[in-house]
């Protein structure tokens, strides 16, 4: 490739991120939980479509696209040794602290938020969530970017909601409560 | 936006998190990366290796067998040498030929020096030149190694009660005058394996049921659709001149006579997967379809492997 194309591609990357990166990183988070490494993920997802593009074909669209790279990619490095060592440790860590009134209140905070929430459910309920109202998309499309079907994808909304209600206080799930598939 | 978006991005932080930086340091990446990945020469390569590999083997193999220079008439051989190795095939068309070295042919009788070489033996010894004569019928194809390391190829003719040789390099016509050593032969050589066609059907089912089962657990196990059956026309196109070459193979293998062989089979079908498999991680390993490849491929082999066990 001559370096006008390369210059005309990293543009069209460029453009392509600029519209795109923001939520694929914080999918990427959703998912694996570390910003640093939802930044690797997204590096890897932008590499991969750049090196790839005609393989898009167009049939979905670019956002559903990106979004699915960005779920396999974060599915590869939550089945990775790297990630498996990495929770190890965080464990190990974690059972070497001390606990203390102050760390138990703070965690007991935590553990009402949204966010906290939701980490704590397993990944194929967690995931549906994020994909259905994090990231807007319809259930079609989700079962399409996950590879499954469309009552597999309503199934696990089902339970993820009420698995989700179970760790809420009342006053946030009623928030939550309004968007209904 | 959806309420739980909104609390979702109130919670993790609403300022942006995809900076220039990463943008830039993403940029300078792919450009590394389009420098470097102008060919992808690691799959090229294994397909080439195991090409050459299995055409090395093939090589050293089957080919081997016409290898030794051939001094002697069968009758000398007989009577100065003793078999070390027999294989002998069914075969009942004369301008083909069936057995080969003892391990490399599929659907041969193979026998190591003992009571059958000996009677082999004891006929070749009573055998006479003689005239190619239309009365006999060609019925077996016999591959025979002496004890000097001679091998010859002979086609089995037989007449009523009478047999003949026909040694198929030096085009020369044996008979057997010798009665008993004739009945002695052929009492042993015609103890034919009954053909079960319903255990040949129920296996057959087994075999087909068992890797549908196997493919559908691969698919369930990691999520592979199933639908669309092509990634895109290109991975189409791939796939069917793939199905083009492999007819055109198949059909050569069969016309040279090579499918009797058993590496020949096993490139047969090991070459055509490897690519196959090579094709399914090239155009969809994002959706992990060579995963359904590589255990299709290793299914047939077993199979493969299993079915050279059981006619050996």
């Amino acid at each position: 490739m001559n370096d006008k194309g390369g210059a005309r591609l990293s543009e069209h990357l460029t453009a392509i991120m600029a519209e795109h990166g923001e939520y694929c990183l914080r999918v990427a988070y959703l998912y694996v939980r570390d910003w640093s490494i939802a930044e690797e993920i997204v590096q890897d997802v932008f590499l991969a479509y750049y090196l790839q593009q005609d393989r898009f074909e167009q049939r979905a669209s670019l956002k559903t696209y990106l979004v699915k790279i960005t779920v396999h990619k974060s599915h590869d490095y939550l089945r990775s040794w790297k990630n498996k060592r990495h929770q190890l440790f965080g464990k190990l860590h974690f059972g070497a602290s001390k606990r203390t009134p102050e760390r138990d209140l703070i965690q007991a905070h935590e553990r009402v938020t949204l966010q906290a929430a939701l980490f704590e459910l397993p990944i194929s309920y967690r995931e549906v969530l994020i994909l259905y109202y994090y990231q807007e998309l319809k259930v079609r499309e989700i079962a399409e970017v996950l590879g499954s079907t469309d009552n597999t994808v309503k199934t696990r909304l089902r339970r993820a909601r009420q698995l989700l209600q179970n760790k809420l206080e009342q006053s946030d799930w009623e928030v939550l409560g309004d968007d209904i598939f | 936006m959806t309420s739980f978006k909104n609390k979702l991005d109130k919670e993790i932080g609403e300022a942006p998190r995809f900076t220039k930086a990463l943008q830039q340091r993403i940029v300078h990446s792919a450009e590394q990366q389009q420098h470097k990945q102008s060919r992808n020469w690691q799959y090229p390569t294994m397909i080439v290796g195991a090409i050459v590999t299995l055409l090395f083997l093939f090589i050293v193999g089957p080919l081997q067998q016409t290898a030794y220079p051939q001094h002697a008439s069968i009758i000398e051989l007989a009577q100065n040498e003793e078999i070390q190795q027999l294989s002998i095939a069914s075969n009942w068309n004369e301008n083909s030929f069936k057995a080969g070295r003892t391990g490399w042919v599929i659907g041969q009788q193979q026998y190591e020096k003992g009571a059958e070489t000996k009677l082999i033996e004891n006929v070749l010894r009573h055998a006479v030149a003689a005239h190619i004569n239309d009365n006999y019928h060609v019925i077996n194809n016999m591959w025979v190694e002496f004890g000097n390391g001679q091998t010859v190829k002979l086609s089995m003719y037989k007449n009523m009660e009478q047999l003949a040789f026909l040694d198929k390099k030096t085009n020369t016509f044996y008979i057997v005058n010798d009665e008993q050593a004739v009945t002695a032969f052929t009492d042993f050589n015609f103890k034919e394996v009954p053909f079960k066609f319903t255990a040949f059907l129920l296996l057959s089912i087994a075999i087909i049921f068992g890797a549908w089962v196997t493919e559908r657990a691969v698919r369930w196990k990691f999520n592979i659709p199933k639908e669309p059956k092509y990634v895109n026309d290109k991975h189409q196109k791939t796939i069917y001149i793939l199905r083009f070459i492999n007819v055109i193979v198949l059909s050569i293998f069969n016309l040279k006579q090579w499918i009797i062989f058993i590496a020949a089979d096993f490139a047969l079908i090991l070459l055509p997967m490897l690519v196959l498999i090579a094709t399914e991680y090239y155009f969809g390993r994002h959706e992990k379809r060579h995963y359904v490849a590589v255990i299709n491929a290793v299914y047939l082999l077993i199979v493969f492997i299993a079915f050279v066990i059981w006619v050996q």
